[in-house]
């Protein structure tokens, strides 16, 4: 199984460390990233994204607050719960395909049509 | 005049004797853990090499002149070293594209390289310092020291530049990057100290480059 990946698109319109923490959330809640995982450092993240240093850390900062993640000396940062306002299953699955389908390269409407021709085909 | 034509001359055999092809590329992957590469690995492979060859022709000439090491092979083992530290230190720029993808695997130096090998590398470059120290070549241990800060730097960058590729090539390639700059500093300190036995150096090199990574690290 491939690891866990976040995808950041700097032209949707929305602030990357949103993207980051909302990605997250989708992960953490689909059980991608289940209590107890170790996330990269800010530092890591940032660099592999080509993004600020603070940019992630802002959203490592957010779900700090929430309580989701919890940071320390010795082991870094951690999944420490499930967010308080986890998506149903559905959402979370389909959080899910998104991120794989944006990470593939695939527009919106191609992975509408990949989606339609399996319930066709049903 | 012609000694740097005969430097520029034996830098672009180099190149032609090291030019990366897809088998050289695959051969990197499998010793480096990815077994069975495909041909978008093997790609990300001979890039990686390429990024690294293509320097030595340039950097040849230019270290032979400036270091002490023009006997024997030690401007060779200059030359591969400096040319791994730029080709680290370039791949260091940010991704351009609008889109970016990254891991959520942590990594860390331990995640990427065994400890024994860089533990013996330190222990080579304190013992060789005390030695050329113990007889007053300050010149030497300014050498060594400057030797060290380059495989610092190299390995350094390995953990921390951004992810390009495939992630099991990209792992098995900051593996490789920290176990040759090792072994490397650890030739250039033999050749410093150790001459006429800087083979000695080049033996050490040839263990720290074929120390495979720990399995359960990269092999995610």
């Amino acid at each position: 199984m491939s690891a866990p990946r976040i995808v950041v698109d700097l032209e949707n319109g929305v602030a990357p460390w949103r993207q980051v923490r909302d990605q997250l959330v989708r992960l953490i809640s689909g059980g991608v990233l289940p209590v107890g995982s170790r996330l990269p450092t800010i530092r890591q993240l940032a660099a592999d994204l080509g993004l600020a240093a603070g940019t992630v850390a802002r959203a490592y900062r957010e779900l700090e607050t929430e309580g989701v993640l919890t940071t320390g000396r010795r082991q870094g940062t951690v999944v420490a719960a499930l967010p308080s306002h986890a998506p149903d299953p559905l959402s979370a699955a389909a959080a899910e395909f998104v991120a794989v389908a944006r990470s593939l390269g695939a527009s919106e409407g191609e992975a509408l049509n990949a989606v339609r021709a399996l319930y066709g085909a049903e | 005049m012609a000694a740097v034509v005969v430097f520029v001359c034996f830098g672009l055999l180099l190149l032609v004797l090291l030019w990366p092809t897809a088998s050289n590329g695959k051969r990197l992957l499998k010793k480096w853990q990815v077994l069975d590469p495909t041909d978008a690995q093997v790609a990300d492979a001979v890039r990686y090499l390429k990024r690294r060859r293509m320097l030595y022709p340039w950097l040849y000439p230019a270290i032979g002149y400036f270091t002490p090491l023009r006997d024997g092979h030690g401007d060779i083992l200059v030359t591969v070293l400096v040319g791994t530290l730029l080709a680290e230190l370039l791949a260091l720029r940010p991704p351009r594209t609008a889109r970016r993808v990254a891991s959520l695997t942590p990594r860390g130096l331990s995640d990427i390289a065994s400890k024994w090998v860089l533990r013996y590398y330190v222990v080579i470059v304190v013992v060789a310092t005390v030695y050329v120290g113990s007889y007053l070549r300050w010149d030497l241990v300014g050498w060594l020291l400057l030797s060290a800060a380059v495989v610092g730097v190299i390995i350094w960058a390995a953990v921390t530049r951004p992810a390009t590729g495939d992630q099991d090539v990209d792992m098995a390639l900051r593996t490789r990057s920290v176990h040759v700059s090792a072994g490397l500093g650890a030739a250039v300190a033999g050749a410093l100290v150790l001459s006429p036995w800087g083979f000695i150096g080049i033996l050490a090199w040839i263990a720290m480059a074929n120390t495979k990574p720990v399995p359960a690290k990269i092999d995610r």
